[in-house]
């Protein structure tokens, strides 16, 4: 990817990807907002699958390995629980820790950001 | 009966390919089986044979504790991928003129400086002209496995010891065998005596010829001559005279032989612009500005790529391959330009040709006035014989003739790969041939390339994958695209790769409901879209588009893990599919396959 675009090129892309993974973040917490409430919402599980697989995609094409491993391991792990409609409450905790990875990941990226 | 033992938590191992990393994957035990331990690991890592690179106990009890969050499997190993050594390289110890840096074939002469082209040094008899530093060889790997892998060598440079140079026994260090301009082309290094004309070549000097190098800080003037082995520079105008070199003729501002006086070379020929010249080069013509109304034969290229480099009137012929920034002018001037044979081969064969024409037509003449005289009564037999005589003889000369044109059509080879470029336009008046192809310019042609396809037999002509910057022209419908996803990071990289191959991307679009109507109204020739969306997902999609233009043509985006999507997408109607997280390549193969078909 890298031979392809030049250095100031790939910065820009790398940049809407961040912009656009702080926004996923922030739709994940709402969405998290509402499992936590009720752990059968169903739509809510799709949503968040949704977001692990925008995830996971982005941060690929961006060379952000480790967020896009991430984005892969949450879906991998939602998939069955989406399919059962249900979420277990360790899936749930383990959710919880890849976003706090993911938000540290976007905030130790960003710049001007503590 | 005895009690069957529930099944333990079980390790499996998997070796990257490269034997560079290991993996660990870990299957839950049955219920009431054990989970597996650090212990576990260790032991199916001995029995796999890793013995480098393995992660601390620490860490490897940590991913056992915390298996969802690893997906069950762990890089448990590391070895050391082996390294490239450093390429081989030549230090010039005197001030080098543009050929020796860069190499003289085609392609690499667009950045050629000419204000640095034909310098001239002076080294003695024993002086280390250059020294090659050998490539060396990298660090060495180790494998997972504890394998030791050598360390890959750098590439070798080839630098040929030619006349007057000798490689000396260390085999690094070139020394020169006479006193001497050290000079460095195609790839050999010589020493040329050189002898050195003050002002011009006219009648205070008198013709050269010189077993070496030529060197005049004036001009050639009219009507003189100048004969070299090796090179000859020029620093400033050849008139109306003669040149040749055995080496390279370089003139650091023009040629304008009027047409009278011809400049040749058996390397290459560069001049700052040629006008109203005849040049003949075995190797490249390679001018800074212009080549204007003259004639040029190369069995190379002629290239005229620096930014003013344009090739107007004449004709140019080249075994290999013509380039300018624009041929031909405005003014429809009437330019021609051939490639693809050797312009010495060329020439016999196309003089050869014109005589065997010309016997025959001779022949076609001797023919009527025998048909003629032969009816009369009486005629005069003398006259009948004297035309039938004259009749053997053109015929025997036709067969001759026809000889030499078989023995020229054996060697006149043509060149596949033989290509004319226009880098900017090409201009109406111009005349191409390559091969058996003609094609006559009517119109002006931005971003022109010609090449001739030998089994479908015609001449073709395309455009270059030139970057959108800068084009002010209308782009054309058969080059815009549509990109439907609803990842922005997707679609701003996609755009960017589409806009490097010179399309326009003329919509965005985040859900397969948006891009529906996005297709109605801009009716691009491409779109991709996205196969995971959540309102309207891509198959849907893909049909909602099909509906409104049977002939759409789709190209499909998506992960691994909708395989099986991808190919309902095919079935319905997409014309191929690319992968997430997609590889640009992959990406314009894809595109440009797509806008074919």
């Amino acid at each position: 990817m890298d031979s392809f675009f030049t250095k100031e090129e790939l910065n820009k892309l790398r940049n809407i990807a961040l912009e656009e993974l702080r926004e996923l973040t922030a739709e994940l917490d709402s969405v998290l907002d509402r499992t936590r409430k009720n752990t059968n919402d169903r739509p809510a599980l799709e949503e968040m699958l949704r977001i692990f697989h925008t995830i996971g995609g982005s941060a690929a094409l961006v060379g952000f390995e480790e967020i896009s491993e991430i984005g892969t391991k949450g879906e991998s792990m939602l998939r069955e629980h989406v399919e059962k409609g249900q979420i277990s409450p360790d899936t749930l905790a383990a959710i919880e820790t890849m976003r706090n990875s993911l938000a540290k990941f976007v905030n130790e990226k960003t710049p001007g950001t503590k | 009966m005895a009690a069957i033992s529930p099944r333990d938590g079980e390790i499996s191992i998997e070796v990257s390919r490269d034997h560079f990393t290991a993996y660990i994957h870990v299957r839950h035990p049955a219920p009431g089986g054990r989970e597996a331990t650090v212990e576990d690991v260790m032991n199916s890592l001995a029995a796999g044979g890793i013995t480098h690179g393995i992660k601390n106990v620490e860490k490897i009890q940590m991913f056992l504790d915390n298996l969802e969050l690893y997906d069950n499997t762990l890089v448990v190993a590391s070895g050391k991928p082996f390294t490239h050594g450093d390429d081989a390289k030549i230090i010039f110890h005197f001030e080098c003129d543009s050929r020796s840096v860069h190499d003289v074939d085609t392609g690499g002469m667009e950045n050629v400086d000419f204000r640095q082209m034909g310098t001239v040094t002076s080294v003695e008899t024993g002086d280390v002209i250059a020294t090659k530093i050998p490539a060396t060889q990298g660090e060495e790997g180790i494998t997972v496995h504890g394998q030791k892998l050598p360390g890959e060598w750098g590439m070798d440079i080839a630098l040929v010891a030619g006349k007057n140079v000798r490689l000396a026994p260390n085999k690094r260090d070139y020394v020169a065998q006479i006193g001497g301009a050290p000079f460095v082309s195609n790839g050999v290094l010589r020493v040329d005596p050189v002898v050195l004309v003050d002002e011009n070549v006219d009648y205070s000097t008198g013709n050269i010829n010189f077993a070496g190098t030529v060197v005049v800080r004036g001009s050639v003037m009219d009507g003189f001559e100048v004969r070299a082995l090796g090179d000859v520079v020029v620093e400033n105008t050849v008139q109306m005279a003669r040149v040749h070199a055995g080496g390279d003729v370089i003139v650091k501002r023009g040629i304008l032989t009027r047409a009278k006086g011809v400049v040749s070379a058996e390397g290459n020929v560069y001049a700052k612009f040629i006008e109203n010249s005849i040049v003949e080069a075995e190797g490249n013509v390679v001018v800074e500005n212009a080549i204007l109304n003259s004639r040029v034969y190369s069995n190379g290229g002629v290239l005229a790529l620096t930014e003013e480099g344009t090739i107007i009137g004449g004709e140019v012929l080249a075994f290999e391959r013509v380039a300018a920034r624009t041929i031909g002018s405005a003014a429809n001037s009437r330019t021609f330009i051939q490639t693809g044979y050797r312009h010495d081969v060329q020439k016999r064969y196309l003089e050869t040709f014109s005589r065997l024409r010309a016997i025959g037509d001779e022949l076609e003449e001797v023919k009527k006035d025998y048909a003629r005289f032969s009816m009369m009564v009486n005629a005069d037999l003398d006259k009948v014989g004297a035309i039938r005589t004259k009749a053997q003889k053109l015929l025997k000369v036709k067969k001759e003739i026809q000889d030499d044109l078989a023995e020229i059509a054996s060697t006149r080879v043509f060149n596949h790969l033989a290509m004319v470029e226009a880098k900017e336009s090409i201009f109406p008046g111009t005349t191409v041939m390559i091969g058996e192809g003609r094609y006559n310019v009517l119109k002006e042609r931005p971003f022109a390339s010609f090449k001739w396809d030998s089994d479908a037999k015609t001449l073709y002509l395309s455009s270059y994958d030139e970057s959108a910057k800068g084009l002010k022209k209308a782009v054309p419908r058969s080059s815009t695209v549509l990109i439907i996803d609803d990842s922005r990071s997707v679609r701003k990289t996609l755009k960017l790769i589409l806009e490097k191959m010179g399309l326009k991307v003329t919509g965005e679009a985040e859900d397969g409901e948006e891009g529906v109507e996005k297709y109605r109204e801009l009716k691009p020739a491409l779109v991709t879209c996205d196969v995971a969306m959540v309102r309207m997902d891509g198959i849907e999609t893909l049909k909602a588009i099909k509906a409104e233009n049977r002939r759409a043509k789709i190209l499909m985006i998506s992960s691994v893990r909708d395989r099986k999507k991808v190919l309902d997408c095919v079935m319905a109607g997409a014309l191929d599919y690319i992968l997430k997280p997609f590889v640009p390549k992959k990406v314009t193969a894809a595109v440009r396959n797509a806008l074919e078909s």
